[in-house]
């Protein structure tokens, strides 16, 4: 998986799983020592939190490609706590891809990873066609 | 008849305290011409829940990151005697607190017109 870390990227790779249980309520500091991250699990979603403050939202980019998603971040120098940032996270089967959503508010990524919903089997009759 | 006491006496005497975890947070300073600017990551805190105050010489910083499980910033920082704590100002913008401590009249340089 050592391909989804850029090649000038400072930052140790890193990848990780999202999948129930997973987490627990604090996951250590990120590779830059100051991004801690969380994740929360609710009944319909998960929420994944990055610390970057400072960091305005066009310092960011947020990726989604077959399941993979990645956040990159990289703030001019002469901004405060100046950072490069990248991970990339697996996401589960569970996860709704098309309804992700995220913003940054007070210096904090915040991406909602919805939960597919399961849908109840409705009971058809199949047709039986005659040849 | 008095079927209220029974509630009276089993209502706790004190209201617990919400816990906290206290976590220092990432900070840097820069002095310049006009005194120190001190830069504290604040991430996820609102104007609001943040308190800076001088007191004896030092300044100290406390700030609550409300969550699931919340978090207390705290940070002080003794002045040097070159700054004026009396004439700080400081803002919150991007989860970043910035504060300017400015020199003392007294400290800040002059020219000096030669006759």
């Amino acid at each position: 998986m050592n391909r989804l870390i850029s090649a000038n990227s400072l930052l140790a790779p890193s990848f990780d799983r999202l999948l129930d249980h997973a987490f627990s309520a604090f996951a250590p500091l990120s590779p830059d020592g100051r991004s801690r991250e969380t994740v929360e699990q609710t009944k319909e979603d998960h929420v994944l939190r990055i610390d970057l403050p400072g960091l305005r939202q066009e310092d960011i980019q947020l990726d989604l490609n077959d399941r993979t998603l990645t956040v990159a971040a990289e703030s001019p120098a002469e901004r405060p706590f100046a950072t490069r940032y990248r991970r990339a996270w697996s996401l589960g089967p569970e996860i709704d891809t098309a309804r992700i959503s995220a913003r940054l508010d007070l210096g904090v990524l915040e991406v909602t990873l919805p939960k597919l919903t399961p849908t109840t089997p409705a009971t058809r009759t199949i047709e039986i066609q005659t040849a | 008849m008095n079927s209220n006491t029974c509630c009276e006496t089993s209502r706790p005497e004190t209201v617990a305290e919400p816990s906290f975890i206290d976590t220092p947070p990432v900070f840097s300073t820069r002095d310049d011409e006009t005194g120190t600017r001190l830069q504290v990551a604040l991430p996820g805190v609102k104007k609001e829940d943040l308190k800076l105050t001088f007191h004896h010489g030092a300044l100290h910083l406390e700030a609550i990151r409300l969550a699931k499980t919340p978090l207390r910033y705290r940070l002080s920082a003794r002045l040097a005697s070159r700054l004026d704590g009396n004439a700080v100002s400081a803002h919150l913008e991007h989860g970043v607190l910035e504060v300017h401590v400015p020199l003392k009249a007294e400290a800040k340089p002059r020219s000096i017109a030669i006759q």
